[in-house]
């Protein structure tokens, strides 16, 4: 009887020394040190510290599992319950709980075709929305006098840009917000950098994107926070992701599409070169413009010219004068006729007076003989014997007594 | 007024110069007077463009207050 209770209390541990020593056991088997176990995320929580706590399951079966700030922030997509994983690492126990479980070294998403599956899910998801609907899009400003670049401080794609902006355009500054591109915390840093500047207006066109990759490395720009910030934006945005055959969620619901990086740095300024240029063709069309003016000007001059008034000013003068010189002869004209016709028409008159009046008579050889009181005597009874008469002659008068 | 703002209003003006100019129906005083103007603006703006120094600023969350302020930026080499 005793010798049991020794060797009970000599087996006897504390539930601490049972989970270490099962730790113990575990730790040192070497097959679970270094494994890779296959299975579809469930429970994932992101924890405020950057450490991922998920279960990894399959139809029957399910173990926890951790991945630790350090491991998370090398991921290249962000974990998400539903997606298959393939996750390396090793078996441990997590004495406190006396749980094993799976720590996450690295995780990489098995099979593609889910990825894409939550693309086309999302994609119709803010298309009903009205995310990528033309009619919010922005216009870009033509001369910006910042851009904004949302991107990694390293790497070829912010080279780029910043080569492009500075070759095209040297008006412009550039503004850049660094950011994570690919982990689990792109997404969040992403919104983050377009929130900045929008909310202390920092830039008056941004470019957000980053270099190409693999789908699970741009896979940040396929996240619905990062295309809700985006629409929200007031600033115009480009976005660039990857390259030309890249699409992403964010480039639906930016206000254009680059292909590249440099493609975007292209599209948000205008070529200096080009500018001046057309500020040279401005300078030619202005004179080309006054020349013309001046054209039109000394034409219609000319045409003024042409017209006598201007030739020669006394000539409306002169024609007036002409005119009234005209009127003055006709004036004159027409009262010496109508003289002429009166003194005409006066002559028949006084001849054929003259063939009525005495006078005329007197002048062929006849005379007039009339009483003193000069009443013409036109028969014997008229005067008396002794009577003093005239006898009117062509040149005088006779004085005579009748017998 | 930096000189930012005065490109785009430079811009503007000369926008306005030429077409008024190209539509031809101003007197000959404000033929050349706009002609002047127009030339100076373009000289404006080239030297505008010309002179442009451009700045290159990284946003860096500050020591300090731990706001982001803008500081140059300076291209790391990977």
């Amino acid at each position: 009887m005793g010798t049991e209770t020794e060797e009970k209390r000599e087996n006897m541990l504390t539930v601490s020394q049972l989970n270490l020593y099962i730790k113990q056991i575990i730790d040192s088997v070497p097959m679970l040190n270094g494994i890779v176990v296959k299975g579809e995320i469930s429970n994932c929580k992101i924890h405020s510290s950057g450490h991922i706590y998920m279960s990894l399951k399959d139809e029957s079966s399910v173990i926890r599992a951790v991945m630790f700030r350090s491991s998370a922030s090398r991921l290249d997509f962000t974990p998400k319950n539903g997606i298959k994983v393939m996750a390396k690492g090793r078996i441990s126990v997590y004495e406190r709980d006396g749980q094993y479980q799976l720590y996450v070294d690295y995780m990489m998403v098995d099979g593609i075709g889910d990825l894409h599956l939550a693309f086309e899910q999302l994609k119709q998801k803010l298309n009903a929305e009205g995310l990528f609907a033309p009619e919010h899009k922005k216009k870009l400003p033509k001369y910006p006098k910042k851009v904004g670049v949302v991107t990694a401080p390293t790497g070829a794609a912010i080279r780029d840009i910043i080569n492009v902006l500075s070759r095209r355009f040297s008006y412009s500054d550039i503004l850049i917000y660094p950011v994570l591109v690919q982990g689990v915390n792109a997404a969040e840093s992403i919104v983050k950098a377009i929130e900045y500047f929008n909310e202390f207006n920092a830039a008056d066109v941004l470019i957000v994107g980053r270099g190409g990759g693999s789908i699970e490395d741009l896979w940040a720009f396929n996240e619905e926070i990062v295309a809700r910030a985006i629409y929200k934006s007031e600033i115009p945005i480009v976005s660039a992701v990857g390259h030309e055959i890249d699409f992403t969620i964010s480039d639906f619901a930016a206000d254009l599409r680059a292909p590249t990086p440099s493609a975007a740095a292209e599209l948000v300024v205008p070529s200096q070169t080009e500018l001046i240029e057309k500020f040279n063709n401005v300078y030619s069309r202005l004179t080309r413009c006054a020349l013309n003016i001046v054209e039109k000007k000394r034409f219609s001059l000319k045409y003024l010219e042409d017209k006598n008034v201007i030739k020669n000013p006394n000539a409306k003068l002169d024609e007036k004068r002409m005119y009234i010189d005209s009127l003055t002869m006709s004036l004159d004209n027409l009262i010496s006729k109508r003289m002429m016709e009166k003194q005409q028409s006066l002559g028949v008159m006084v001849s054929k007076l003259d063939g009525l009046s005495p006078l005329g008579t007197i002048a062929r050889g006849f005379s007039v003989a009339k009483t003193l009181d000069n009443k013409v005597i036109k028969r014997v009874e008229d005067v008396n014997s002794g009577d003093k008469i005239s006898v009117v002659v062509e040149n005088g008068e006779i004085n005579a007594t009748v017998d | 007024m930096n000189s930012k703002e005065n490109f785009e209003v430079s811009l503007k003006e000369l926008e306005g110069v030429v077409k008024t100019l190209e539509s031809g129906e101003i007197s000959l005083d404000e033929m050349l007077a706009l002609y002047e103007k127009g030339i100076k603006l373009t000289k404006t703006c080239t030297n505008l463009l010309d002179n442009a120094e451009q700045k290159i600023n990284v946003l860096v969350k500050s020591r300090e207050s731990g706001e982001l302020e803008e500081q140059p930026f300076k291209p790391l080499e990977n």
